[in-house]
């Protein structure tokens, strides 16, 4: 699939909580490992109850973990990369 | 790799066993003459449940149920694969015939038995591109389907 404009935190946060395997993540969001692979490494962009469930899963809000970047805007001010 | 993938890498065994059987049956290698229909029709059916049904039972016991097997993004790529291959079949229809008006014109018949042959590969276009662009999307089914 397409590599997605939105870039993100999961990698990040999952070990900053508690180290937190993919598969656990795959579990608590009701979807599978692949996807979060995918996810992660930005060639899946999710839906929005998708990307809500992540971020309630590290109690965080949506925009402190997804990003979205284009050519005309710059990185949102919430990013930690920003 | 996912059940997804194994469902196309089963659509392309599958394409090539339809393939296999009509270039069978089309060369005559196999020589039926003298048998009876119904032993015939028996043959078939036996190889169906060898080369078709084995492999669908073995695909589902291989499933791990407690897993989540079909999320969001296997709908997506299942979606756009499905209209791929649609397109592919519908385009196949409609080049076999344009092919028969111009060759044979508007006002000619055509026997029943090429009608279905033109379906059996209509068919299986749309299985093997269906199962292409599943595998295609996935990455070829790379480590846990991911590249």
């Amino acid at each position: 699939m397409a590599k997605s404009d939105l870039k993100n935190q999961i990698r990040r946060l999952r070990f900053e909580n508690g180290e937190m395997t993919q598969q656990q993540l795959a579990n608590k969001t009701g979807v599978t490992r692949q996807t979060i692979i995918a996810i992660e490494a930005g060639k899946y962009a999710p839906s929005l109850p998708l990307a809500f469930k992540i971020a309630r899963t590290f109690g965080m809000p949506i925009e402190d973990i997804f990003q979205y970047e284009d050519e005309d805007s710059q990185p949102s001010a919430t990013s930690p990369d920003a | 790799m996912n059940m997804t993938q194994k469902g196309a890498w089963f659509g392309i065994y599958l394409s090539a066993m339809l393939v296999a059987v009509a270039v069978v049956d089309l060369t005559g290698i196999l020589d039926y003459k003298g048998f009876p229909t119904p032993g015939i029709i028996v043959w078939h059916m036996l190889l169906a449940v060898v080369f078709f049904v084995l492999p669908i039972v073995w695909l589902n016991r291989s499933r791990k149920k407690s897993k989540v097997e079909l999320d969001e993004r296997d709908r997506v790529i299942i979606k756009r694969s499905v209209i791929a291959a649609s397109v592919s079949g519908f385009t196949i229809l409609c080049i076999s015939y344009l092919v028969a008006l111009f060759l044979l014109g508007a006002e000619a018949s055509i026997k029943i038995s090429l009608l279905s042959a033109i379906i059996y590969v209509a068919f299986i276009f749309f299985m093997l591109i269906l199962s292409l662009v599943v595998l295609v999307q996935y990455g070829w089914g790379g480590k846990d389907g991911e590249k």
